[in-house]
């Protein structure tokens, strides 16, 4: 899978759990960037997207992740 | 000009900032200390107002000397300087450190100490009467709380109060005080900003009262009655400290109405004083002499009032004059202000006397 | 509290001296020195066996996970279980011992059986939910990889026991804390600025939170009977209370690591700010709710049990409920187990369980209390409805102190109903709650101590509007000149001389969050 890929399948799963068909999320996207995007809603995003990619985040990596292009480099990494 | 360097700017800043807070934090200190009703801060102040070197004897004592010694009166029939360092019922151990304390400023030619301050030391009197007047907190701090900050305040403190105690508030009595910040704007209590204030009456104070009381005649008891232990202690070291700086001492009994277990006690200490080589006197032994009338003089079995206190001066007074030398100062441009004082003291004796001699007509008639 | 006596001063000063004589390298032995006293004067000396069991199995635990993490997990699991027991084990049998006993004597009771049955007095070790918490977070972090693990015991033993966090915290994280074994240079004004924010913790505990203690005291007693409005305003100096002994402890605390040029993290972020009682667990014992969301919630999200509620959940009632129901039910866990860290009791409990409602209702209702926004024309932004929302926000916390402060729920609950219940709202009631609260004690002694209150809220309230224009109330106070700057020390320092509650005319003060 390409990163272009990962990064339609990850916009996509944001839709899903923020229920907003316009976001659009970029390598530099925080949670600064993102209205209702809080710790409860990080822990959703992680868990859809450990269940559409199918592995598991290492808890560290959950805790440290900065933006969407880091989370992007691990998806990468593991798939 | 070359500049400091920082480290010692800041030194200099941390060193100056400190000194500048503790100056502050004494005079808060004395502000807020309790002028108290027994009159241990006027006298003790009044006593640091004092100009240095200029007492020819102090009396060193509790109310057993501040309602019997008249310095006013001293002063006015042979023009000798005296003060009444005295404070409510002066617990026994401190008075060598008082000792000290006036040794700093001043060098009289007679120390005078009362021997009720060892008399009253283990009787309770204050609301907790189990507690012995030499331990109870009053007492103690009329003293302690009246002193300057000093060295010889740390010491007489360290070994002054009971151990058990927590002396921190006695060391820092701002601890106990501070509560009581309204003073801060009492005239009364800034008055005594810096711990000293010039008192006319020199230690006296006025108690506006009398009652008949009754006297007994203890002179022909002989016999002797031992000190406790923890009193002799303490008498034994007052007389050796006396003894180590080359005092001049006189150790006095005041006329009050003694039972006879305190005459026995006074017959013991008697002795001891006189084998230390310093004078010893009961005026109790003289009240013929004295002229004391038991039905007007007295306010309490312990306390003459002001009649009581004419004569008493009159009597001791000659009695100093016999036994001592001193210079009449009397004319001397130094002690000008000691003339002043006494037109102030003369105002308050004859409201004083006026107010009692009413009180007495007023029982008399019923 | 020793916090606030004249011994930690003299403490502090020893210890700020031996700190800058020795060489850079073993300085952080004089903290770990430092720290040893600062117990035994603090705590009760035969209690840090418990502390020191925690910090060898700590050490021991952190570096045995390290080294088979990789090879061999399942051990590794096996290990951070084992270690996490033995120190919740330790904390729980302190803590809540008497929890278990009375309930386990009331569900005897039941049965007709279990009178005999009594609580125990065990003293426990200083700051033991505090370190506790902090040695949890070292050992799992290390067990996830996210820090290496200390090899030096003694290192350890610092971490765990450092005196400024073993009063109420904060409960730091390891990664934070390296730079205990940093060497510091000294710096004159980092020391000021840590001195002065000392005196400002000194003005809030001291002036504000005990003085207001003193009467709130008389409000909740056990055998009071106050309510209506009276009963609300010693609810709002209760809190006003709390907020000023905590952060003031904070302030203390901070201050005193400062000093020595070790940052610790913040406790409080002006609470009252809140717009939302989620957002006021955010400014209000910061460190708390983030190490329950990092070592609670997200663990308990994240684990096998909640996936599988969740796919489950998704297959019978759809995605918003898979969504919905995992999260709420973590939030609830997470909201009682901060109930049950205040104490081991039911209105504690309580409190947790009142909290997490309010956050899942908000939670919920979100959407459509957004939606009725909009249609009334109010803007989120707008300053009148920030006020409302902080005030209500105050409220819902006033509620959750009622819980914090009643000694069982029921009492709590006669708290909630006697602030509303209508007939104590009259201003004749009012009136003769004051009658009875003014009549036992010396009135003037209350004025006075008033007086003291505003004085050291005039303090507090400049040092906010330096924190909402986020601006450093000391690097302005070094800025200004020379005797500006000391007048205005001066003027703090005899605020807490004169005003602060201390002495031989008080009792022993009590700080409300040092008994966990």
């Amino acid at each position: 899978m390409s990163r272009e890929e990962i990064l339609k399948k990850v916009n996509e799963i944001f839709w899903d759990v923020f229920d907003d068909d316009s976001i659009v999320v970029t390598e530099d996207t925080t949670a600064a960037d993102i209205e209702d995007w809080d710790s409860l809603t990080h822990i959703t995003l992680i868990s859809e997207v450990e269940s559409e990619f199918g592995f598991t985040f290492a808890m560290k990596d959950v805790l440290g992740m900065k933006d969407v292009g880091e989370m992007l480099d691990i998806i990468e990494k593991e798939i | 000009m070359k500049k400091i360097p920082v480290w010692m700017g800041n030194l200099l800043k941390a060193v100056f900032f400190s000194i500048i807070f503790l100056m502050l934090l004494v005079t808060v200190s004395y502000i807020l200390r309790p002028y108290s009703g027994s009159a241990s801060r006027k006298n003790l102040c009044g006593f640091y107002a004092e100009e240095e070197d200029s007492l020819d004897v102090v009396f060193i004592g509790s109310s057993a000397v501040f309602t019997f010694w008249e310095p006013m009166e001293f002063w006015k029939k042979y023009g000798v300087a005296s003060y009444d360092f005295a404070t409510g019922t002066m617990p026994p151990q401190v008075v060598k450190y008082c000792l000290k304390e006036i040794k700093k400023t001043q060098d009289p030619e007679l120390f005078v100490i009362d021997l009720r301050t060892f008399n009253a030391a283990e009787t309770g009197y204050y609301q907790d009467r189990s507690i012995k007047n030499m331990d109870h907190e009053v007492p103690l701090r009329n003293v302690t709380d009246n002193f300057k900050y000093s060295l010889n305040r740390l010491q007489m403190i360290a070994d002054c109060v009971p151990d058990t105690y927590d002396k921190i508030p006695y060391y820092l009595d701002i601890i106990k005080y501070h509560t009581e910040w309204t003073r801060l704007k009492d005239k009364q209590s800034l008055l005594f900003a810096v711990n000293d204030s010039h008192d006319s009456l020199k230690g006296f104070k006025f108690v506006d009262a009398v009652k008949e009381v009754e006297f007994k005649d203890q002179s022909k008891v002989e016999s002797t009655k031992p000190l406790s232990e923890r009193l002799d202690a303490i008498f034994y070291d007052l007389l050796d400290y006396c003894k180590e700086e080359d005092l001049q001492v006189l150790f006095l009994v005041n006329s009050y109405c003694q039972a006879k277990g305190h005459k026995e006690t006074y017959n013991y200490m008697a002795d001891v004083i006189e084998e230390y080589g310093f004078d010893f006197l009961n005026t109790n032994d003289y009240y013929k002499e004295i002229g004391l009338d038991y039905t007007t003089d007295y306010y309490d079995q312990s306390h003459v009032n002001i009649f009581g206190a004419d004569k008493y001066t009159e009597f001791l007074g000659e009695y100093l004059m016999n036994h001592y030398t001193f210079e009449d100062k009397r004319g001397q441009e130094a002690y000008a202000s000691w003339n002043e004082d006494y037109e102030v003291w003369s105002e308050g004796v004859k409201e004083l006397k006026a107010s009692i001699q009413a009180k007495i007509d007023a029982r008399e008639a019923e | 509290m020793f916090l606030v006596t004249f011994g930690f001063l003299v403490f502090m000063a020893v210890t700020i001296a031996a700190y800058y004589l020795v060489p850079g390298k073993i300085q952080w032995v004089v903290l770990l020195l430092a720290s040893a006293v600062f117990y035994f004067y603090a705590g009760t000396p035969y209690t840090v066996i418990y502390l020191l069991v925690t910090i060898v199995t700590i050490w021991a635990g952190s570096n045995y996970i390290d080294k088979v993490r990789d090879s061999d997990p399942g051990k590794a699991k096996r290990a951070l279980i084992a270690t996490l027991l033995v120190n919740i084990g330790i904390l729980a049998a302190l803590k809540y011992m008497n929890f278990f006993i009375s309930n386990f004597k009331s569900i005897c009771g039941l049965f007709g059986r279990g009178q005999g049955i009594q609580p125990v007095h065990w003293a426990a070790s200083l700051g033991v939910s505090f370190y506790t918490l902090q040695a949890v977070s070292y050992l799992v972090d290390v067990y996830w990889g996210t820090s290496k693990p200390q090899k030096n015991l003694l290192k350890v033993a610092l971490f765990t026991s450092y005196f400024p966090q073993m009063s109420s915290g904060p409960i730091c994280r390891y990664h934070e804390m390296e730079q205990l074994y940093e060497p510091h240079k000294f710096d004159y004004q980092r020391l000021c600025f840590g001195m002065q924010r000392m005196l400002f913790g000194f003005i809030k505990k001291l002036v504000v939170a005990e003085n207001l203690g003193v009467y709130v005291n008389y409000i909740f007693d056990e055998n009071a009977n106050y309510n209506g409005t009276f009963l609300w305003l010693g609810l709002f100096a209760y809190v006003v209370q709390l907020y000023a002994d905590f952060s003031g402890c904070m302030d203390i605390v901070l201050g005193a690591s400062e000093c020595f040029g070790i940052y610790m993290p913040e406790n409080f972020n002006r609470p009252f700010h809140s717009r939302s009682i989620q957002e006021f667990w955010k400014r209000w014992h910061i460190t708390l709710g983030t190490f329950a969301q990092d070592y609670i919630m997200y663990p308990i999200l994240r684990s096998k049990a909640w996936t599988k509620m969740r796919k489950s959940l998704k297959v019978k009632y759809g995605k918003a409920m898979s969504k919905n129901v995992p999260t709420y039910l973590a939030m609830m866990i997470l909201w009682v187990y901060i109930g049950i860290w205040h104490g081991g009791a039911w209105n504690y409990v309580g409190e947790g369980i009142w909290f997490g409602i309010v956050v899942m209702l908000g939670q919920l209702l979100d959407r459509r209390l957004k939606r009725v926004m909009e249609l009334l024309g109010i803007s989120p932004e707008a300053r009148w409805w920030h006020c409302f929302q902080s005030a209500r926000t105050a409220v819902i916390y006033g509620i959750g102190v009622y819980f914090f402060r009643a000694s069982s729920v029921r009492q709590a609950l006669h708290y909630v109903k006697a602030s509303i219940s209508p007939r104590c709202l009259t201003f004749s009631n009012f009136l003769m709650q004051w009658q009875v609260f003014s009549a036992s004690f010396p009135v003037k002694e209350f004025y006075k101590a008033m007086i003291c209150v505003g004085i050291g809220v005039i303090f507090m309230i400049v040092l906010f509007i330096f924190q909402a224009k986020e601006k450093s109330f000391y690097q302005w106070l070094a800025d200004r000149n020379l005797v500006i700057r000391w007048c205005i020390l001066y003027l703090m320092l005899f605020t807490i001389i004169l005003f602060g509650v201390y002495g031989p005319e008080y009792d022993a003060a009590q700080f409300i969050y040092g008994g966990f």
